[in-house]
């Protein structure tokens, strides 16, 4: 899993353009590409859009980091793991940093050597986290989905007056006819029948 | 030797018990040595506190909930609050350009800000079958009283939010800039940053926060459970001095000196004409030579504004369900109960002879007037 991270893409955001520059060195040495550096302020969803990076790192102190901390939650924008780097090298912050999130953190002193493994770490845990919600949201829309044609029998069953075989039937077929999902039909019967009450 | 106590804030209007009890010396009376830090993100102010960094902090109260609950995937620790930093002080703003656009299907809604979702329905709509990309609205995390009344004002026009329009995160200190740059079209914010955009020009307020629920629960001073309970006195002290400093902002001839104290720059940071208005009562608008009034605005002390009501914390877990932030079997009381230390809150009251009403529940949304419980005078706490 490892074995196919030595050309990640790495988009940098950092205020200080020198300490920007070392870092940027390092990631380098340890293999990974550094696409951009940015500063933050700049118009960073339309720069990551652009650049695609696989993982971003970004200052702690960065205004950025709502912005990027939630582009996960919020909607479905292409969600990637984010590395930050904090001031104080504290081990038990870093330690607990990373086992309780998402993200990775990165001592701004922190030995070279060390910034690949926590970034490592970082991603294992993004990926993680990831394959979760995944998971999470295809179990919400397949009860969305059982939802919506309990409702759509419903409708039929009460305008038509037939049972709720017939109603399942009728909304089989109508999936079939039309080429669309047994969901795509249930949502239709559901606006056609409840604006005609 | 004293310790230092170490305070995070974001710099809005509702931070402003802190900076005056560290000004006018209510911290001090109380023995207390507090260094007050300015911060620009949320998600930072929460990794602060989460690691000892900070001893308490100035808090979207969603965020206390959602830290405490690990709530996707977030960094998980019991935070807990015994003090509310008042209620109301949001708005949502919108960019010129967007406000042309819905003024052409009403030209009165600066008016009728309960029109204002359903007519910017309308431009979703249109933008839709002219294959227009969607509108864009910031809220200051996806943990929020932003983001939750943002949405509920969203739904009373048919709008839903992240399918119909794009939601997405700013810190408050950048929504204005954001809007200038076209980055966004709108935002829900606290004070000052939507009284901010108007004056300078970059925008328009359409409604506050207030008129999407009135009186609603905002940000609160969060500590650690751990640090609540092993600096059980300092706590007390704490939320005595915001008390006090609370009750003096309510103070309208203290105003002119508050003012002074939160636009410097190591505080909010904003000229005067963009702080004021959370306090008067004022929503401006860019066309008009009067503002629309709405006394309550901001409210920073009046009708128990700094309690921390179990009704409150419990919509707030609500909310979280209903968007999908947390799984819904929880059990909403007991992570009320464990976020909000109303009890503590009360006892410190009583210590200091202040009378506090001896429920820790309210209704929610039932009340369009101010109305009395026993000898308690409450708010009014409808929803649009």
């Amino acid at each position: 899993m490892i074995g196919d991270m030595d050309l990640l893409k790495v988009l940098l955001v950092d205020s200080d353009s020198a300490r920007s520059a070392l870092l940027s060195q390092a990631l380098q040495d340890q293999g990974y590409k550094v696409i951009a550096r940015v500063k933050p302020g700049a118009n960073l969803l339309a720069t990551i859009a652009k650049h695609r990076p696989d993982l971003v790192v970004i200052d702690t102190e960065s205004p950025d980091r709502d912005m990027l901390e939630s582009m996960s939650l919020l909607n479905q924008h292409n969600p990637m793991p984010v590395v930050m780097f904090v001031d104080e090298d504290n081990d038990v912050v870093l330690r607990e940093a990373i086992r309780s999130g998402v993200s990775g953190y990165v001592a701004r002193n922190t030995d070279p050597k060390r910034v690949r493994s926590i970034m490592q770490v970082a991603i294992a845990r993004f990926r993680e986290y990831q394959a979760l919600k995944d998971e999470l949201y295809q179990t919400k829309n397949e009860l969305e989905k059982g939802k919506l044609l309990q409702k759509a029998k419903s409708l039929l069953m009460k305008h038509k007056k037939v049972s709720e075989d017939e109603a399942h039937q009728a909304i089989q077929k109508l999936s079939m006819d039309q080429n669309k999902s047994v969901a795509e039909v249930a949502e239709n019967i559901i606006s056609v029948l409840e604006i005609g009450i | 030797m004293q310790q230092t106590i170490k305070i995070g804030f974001s710099p809005l209007t509702d931070s402003a018990p802190l900076i005056v009890a560290k000004e006018q010396g209510y911290f001090a009376e109380q023995g207390l040595q507090v260094a007050l830090f300015k911060e620009v993100s949320w998600a930072s102010i929460r990794d602060k506190l989460v690691f000892g960094e900070f001893d308490a902090a100035h808090m979207l109260a969603p965020m206390l909930m959602s830290t405490s609950l690990g709530a996707a995937g977030s960094i998980k620790k019991p935070l807990v609050s015994g003090y509310s930093f008042g209620l109301n002080g949001n708005a949502v703003s919108v960019s010129n350009a967007l406000f042309e656009a819905m003024l052409t299907f009403e030209s009165e809604l600066i008016a009728c800000p309960d029109k204002t979702a359903g007519v910017l329905n309308k431009v979703v709509k249109a933008r839709k079958s002219a294959s227009q990309t969607k509108l864009r609205f910031a809220v200051v995390f996806p943990f929020s009283m932003h983001y939750y009344l943002l949405n509920h004002w969203l739904q009373t026009g048919g709008i839903q939010a992240n399918k119909d329009i794009e939601i997405l995160v700013v810190p408050p200190s950048r929504v204005v800039q954001a809007l200038e740059e076209g980055l966004i079209d709108g935002y829900c914010v606290g004070e000052p940053w939507n009284t901010h955009a108007v004056k300078i020009g970059v925008g328009v307020t359409l409604i506050a926060g207030y008129e999407i629920w009135n009186n609603a629960p905002e940000k609160v001073l969060a500590v650690t459970k751990e640090w609540a309970e092993s600096h059980v006195l300092e706590h007390k002290k704490l939320i005595w001095a915001l008390y006090q400093a609370s009750a003096w902002i309510d103070d309208e001839k203290n105003r002119t000196a508050l003012f002074e104290m939160l636009s410097r720059p190591e505080y909010i940071g904003a000229p005067i004409s963009s702080i004021e208005n959370a306090y008067s009562g004022q929503v401006s608008h860019p066309l008009t030579e009067v503002s629309r009034s709405i006394p309550n605005f901001s409210l920073p002390f009046k009708f128990y504004a700094n309690f921390p009501w179990q009704s409150h914390a419990k919509w707030i877990l609500q909310q979280m369900i209903e968007l999908g932030q947390v799984d819904a079997d929880m059990k909403l009381d007991e992570i009320a109960h464990s976020v909000y230390l109303t009890n503590l809150y009360r006892e410190v009251m009583q210590e200091h002879g202040v009378i506090v009403p001896d429920f820790d529940t309210k209704s929610e949304g039932l009340h369009s007037e101010p109305w009395s419980k026993g000898p308690f005078q409450l708010g009014e706490d409808r929803f649009l």
